[in-house]
């Protein structure tokens, strides 16, 4: 099993969208085929489109606060006296961890889509 | 929170187990308008959450829009998610040519996986460049021999959430019951996507328990101007350990992909007081 190099990681999948041949695929009912073929397709187009990622630029940098802050851990690059430590400080984005940008850029698909409404699993996601 | 911003209505699945434990998240996600679904089914964590939440999306989906919160479920949700995560890489890159010139010959890029959203997002612009990758599971409490660490722990392969990975399972072939105190990474499944680094040797995957996540927490909040969440103090965990075997030309950089606060109540409970 080998890494492509030059490819997206997510694109280096099958037919059956497998990963390395043992991973991933769609196991899903039936009654799900067409809505996860309708958003596959959708998506496909809109990761190609220069308005839709002009969008999410947008709403990364003006919503989501982005670059986020990476800092030197001076401190604890003291106490721990070997390698230096740094820290992505991702928590710095609005609501406080990662999940935002993958929940943003859901709802400008889900408005793409003309759909009203969102459903989601959580734990820690849309804080604050 | 975003789906308010963007106009649509939101619904939230969480496990009841999750919306005692991480009860801040949940008031703001209120506040925020978004319509809390408890789910009382399995373990009342984010993996019964993640299969309610495709219950309902069958029903629903002519005029729903499904978003799965991790680097899990069928390909598209995969895709989506890591794509957008991406975005944490792309700033990193260019911030550490900024502090280094380039990237230096000897980093190491350390992340949490529970789903592995962070993490595709943390190393995905990285992927051809000789940065190592870890990736560090939670090994749940030290004296439990349960876990969330699929990866870890040599789980075998199985199906979970519509897509073949390594998951937590009984001898039966059953999705397992899992134990981290971190809920984000309370997950018995793993992204294919981490599956594929791990077999491909990208990425070297390892674990830290709960109690080495907390004293990772209280360390790093003490000495820095941060203080991470459950989730990525198992990250710090990891680079606890590690750092002082290195050499000062290593460089580890930790993401940080989570606040504290949302852990407050658990943190003051395990540790009897909570700093920030």
């Amino acid at each position: 099993m080998k890494i492509k190099k030059n490819i997206s990681l997510i694109d280096q999948h099958d037919k059956n969208y497998m990963y390395g041949g043992k991973f991933g695929g769609n196991f899903i009912p039936e009654t799900l085929k067409k809505p996860i073929d309708d958003l596959t397709k959708l998506f496909t187009k809109l990761r190609r489109n220069k308005k839709f990622l002009e969008e999410r630029d947008y709403y990364f940098k003006n919503y989501v606060g982005a670059p986020t802050p990476f800092i030197k851990l001076e401190n604890l690059t003291k106490r721990l006296d070997g390698a230096q430590i740094y820290a992505k400080v991702v928590s710095e984005a609005n609501g406080g961890a990662h999940k935002i940008y993958n929940a943003t850029v859901h709802c400008l698909i889900a408005r793409r889509a003309g759909l009203r409404e969102i459903v989601g699993d959580t734990r820690r996601r849309l804080r604050r | 929170m975003a789906a308010k911003k963007f106009g649509l209505k939101c619904k939230i699945f969480m496990g009841t187990k999750d919306i005692k434990r991480q009860r801040p998240n949940v008031e703001a996600m209120r506040k925020n308008g978004a319509l809390i679904i408890p789910v009382t089914t399995g373990s009342q964590t984010l993996v019964d959450a993640v299969s309610e939440c495709m219950r309902y999306w069958v029903s629903n989906c002519d005029t729903t829009h499904m978003c799965v919160g991790s680097t899990v479920g069928p390909n598209i949700f995969i895709k989506i998610c890591a794509w957008s995560t991406a975005q944490i890489s792309r700033e990193l890159i260019v911030q550490v040519k900024e502090e280094f010139g380039k990237i230096p010959k000897k980093i190491k890029l350390l992340n949490c996986v529970g789903g592995g959203s962070s993490a595709m997002g943390f190393w995905n612009e990285f992927m051809d460049t000789d940065a190592e990758f870890v990736g560090i599971e939670a090994g749940g409490p030290k004296k439990s021999k349960l876990h969330a660490a699929p990866l870890t722990n040599g789980s075998k392969i199985g199906i979970l959430h519509g897509a073949a990975q390594y998951v937590i399972q009984n001898k039966e072939g059953q999705i397992g019951s899992t134990e981290s105190i971190s809920a984000g990474l309370d997950y018995p499944g793993i992204s294919p996507l981490h599956c594929f680094l791990k077999d491909a040797k990208r990425a070297r995957y390892t674990s830290a328990s709960d109690e080495e996540a907390l004293k990772a927490y209280q360390l790093v909040s003490k000495l820095e101007n941060i203080s991470p969440s459950l989730e990525p103090s198992h990250a710090f965990a990891e680079a606890i350990k590690i750092a002082p075997k290195l050499k000062s030309s290593d460089v580890i950089i930790v993401n940080s992909c989570g606040d504290s606060l949302k852990d407050k109540d658990i943190i003051k409970q395990k540790l009897g007081s909570y700093i920030r």
